[in-house]
């Protein structure tokens, strides 16, 4: 049985990479966007700028909200001075509160299957991995995950799957409408469901793609994990899909074409020199955004974290230290200004702390990685079902908590792709700040819900001073008659209408 | 795909109705639940904004919470799209 289950994920592998390419009709002159030359050229060639052309980068991004050139993003990442370190922090932070004000949007994390054709050196779904405890959700189990972060009042998922024929396209389309048929009671009053959800899976085509695109499919992630060519030829073994280096560098373009316009992208720091990273994270961004007019919805940059029976983890040579995470976090913030970035609950508490003000957008909480985990063993990590250990495995209320003792207004918004704020209106929308009222704006009916609904009697308490002053804010911001409707809508939450938003 | 074809006439369109009526409006492509955006206004007076499906593959947004001046927009364009959108 073993042996015919492995003889049918390779023969669905080879087929997988049989036919078109799936990249190089996207190549200009047969050349990938990617270029190495040119990454290093820059890392030298800008070494030890002055503190005012820092200054005068920062001073442009603050004023156009676009891409920097790859020299001034090297240049950025060449500082040395500490103080100037401060300065580029201090900018990140601002660069946030411009494009995105001070709301966090969170998510949770559903794993759903753990088979894996692939063979990544520090994966624990590795198929190599003879300690990991292989499994499959069946529909009717990702509808009951679903019904309990539903009931922690999430709206927004990121589901992940290995890629193996057992959690194909069709099996992954199916998840989809299992999770978005989800509807439960609040724990004070009204409903919970799940009105977005993200994917995290195996570079598709681009049929392949629109399947998803039509179960409606939010934002589909897809990490590069290193750009480094030779790196990601050591980590991921050329007898596995993952080995196609271009297959996966091109698999956005893919998305893009199918009329999947929220791509996220990303990194695994650890794998290779996280200053190389930023500069291929910005090259992919002004290649996307070049070749169809739309950057990437996100970047995402989890660090590498300990997993079960993957020695490759600790002995990693370009393990990202906490001072250079902050420094990734505010060069990526500075460089692709309009960016959503992710921080996961990979890190633990303190550090999140730390890094959340340099620019970040969203971040999860109540997260369960094991396969099945929020249902069955809820208390506890299972290292053997995991990817890897979580750092961070706090409620979701006490996030909301956490975050308002900040300053910060958690949203639950999922209106951006409901209501045509995609694409290249997207783009104009965040590079003029605009964007950012929206945010505000259903940040606040959010928020409401999850007071009205969920929150615990402590978070309701301050999360209501928070709701009262972003009320304040926003009236400032918005002409009367929106300011009027929103005090409708507000008015039509407490009378236990869901779902309402700009 | 209604993307691809008639980007340029709902351009004309979006421009139009400014002129006309003194509002923005973008289409989107309706594909399950995502509305994407396929052409008009790029910008945002950060007002109301009402949806109206044209079909079930196109959507129109209409920045204004007049419901009454909404629908007459809604109408016009419905009367200006000949069959071949549709």
């Amino acid at each position: 049985m073993w042996v015919e289950s492995i003889n049918v994920a390779k023969k669905w592998m080879e087929d997988r990479l049989k036919g078109d390419d799936g990249f190089s009709k996207y190549m200009d002159n047969k050349k990938s966007f990617i270029d190495e030359k040119k990454i290093w050229k820059c890392l030298k060639e800008n070494r030890d700028p002055s503190p005012s052309k820092i200054r005068s980068i920062m001073d442009e991004v603050l004023q156009n909200k676009d891409c920097i050139s790859l020299e001034d993003c090297a240049a950025i990442l060449n500082v040395k001075n500490e103080d100037l370190w401060k300065e580029i922090f201090h900018t990140a932070s601002i660069v946030k509160k411009q494009v995105y004000d001070n709301r966090i949007v969170t998510f949770a994390p559903l794993y759903c299957s753990n088979y894996c054709v692939n063979n990544c050196l520090y994966c624990a779904f590795r198929r190599e991995n003879s300690v990991e405890i292989r499994r499959r959700l069946t529909l009717d189990e990702v509808k009951k995950e679903a019904e309990i972060l539903a009931k922690m009042g999430h709206k927004r998922l990121i589901t992940s799957y290995g890629e193996h024929p057992l959690s194909d396209v069709n099996y992954i389309a199916n998840t989809l409408k299992a999770i978005y048929s989800v509807r439960v009671k609040g724990k004070r009053g009204g409903r919970g469901e799940i009105r977005r959800v993200n994917v995290n899976a195996a570079p598709m085509t681009v049929e392949e793609l629109e399947i998803l695109r039509d179960v409606g499919i939010g934002t589909f992630q897809v990490f590069q994990e290193t750009y480094h060519m030779k790196t990601y030829s050591e980590v991921h073994p050329p007898d596995t899909i993952k080995g196609n280096y271009f297959w996966r560098l091109y698999c956005m373009h893919r998305a893009l074409e199918a009329g999947v316009d929220d791509v996220g992208i990303g990194v695994l720091l650890g794998l290779f020199d996280w200053r190389f990273e930023v500069l291929a994270l910005l090259s992919h961004a002004l290649e996307l955004e070049e070749k169809f007019g739309i950057g990437p919805h996100t970047v995402s940059f989890p660090r590498l974290r300990p997993a079960a029976n993957t020695p490759f983890v600790q002995n990693s040579a370009y393990k990202v230290s906490d001072e250079d995470f902050m420094k990734f976090i505010a060069t990526v913030r500075i460089a692709i200004p309009y960016t959503g970035m992710i921080l996961t609950a990979r890190e633990p508490e303190h550090i999140r702390r730390r890094v959340i003000h340099l620019g970040v957008t969203q971040t999860d909480f109540g997260s369960k990685i094991g396969i099945g985990s929020y249902r069955e063993s809820y208390n506890e990590q299972e290292a053997e079902k995991q990817q890897f250990i979580l750092g961070d495995t706090r409620e979701l209320d006490e996030g909301v908590r956490w975050l308002a003792e900040m300053g910060y207004i958690v949203s639950f918004c999922t209106a951006g792709y409901r209501c045509g704020r995609t694409g290249i209106r997207i783009m104009k929308l965040l590079k003029t700040g605009k964007e950012k009222i929206f945010c505000k704006l259903n940040a606040i009916l959010t928020y409401k819900e999850y007071l009205e609904d969920f929150a615990s009697d402590e978070t309701r308490e301050i999360g209501t001073k928070i709701l009262s002053r972003e009320i304040e804010e926003v009236k400032k911001l918005v002409p009367e008659r929106t300011f009027e409707k929103l005090m409708e809508y507000l008015s039509r939450i407490e009378d236990g209408e869901r779902d309402i938003y700009f | 795909m209604v993307r691809e074809i008639y980007t340029s006439k709902l351009e004309e369109l979006a421009e139009k109705i400014w002129k006309e009526f003194g509002v923005s409006v973008w289409f989107a492509e309706i594909i399950g639940k995502r509305w994407s955006y396929v052409a008009g206004s790029v910008s945002s007076e950060i007002l109301p904004s009402l949806r109206f499906k044209i079909n079930e593959n196109l959507g129109l947004v209409i920045e204004c919470d007049s419901e009454e001046l909404a629908t007459k927009i809604f109408n016009y364009v419905k009367s200006i799209l000949n069959n071949d959108v549709l």
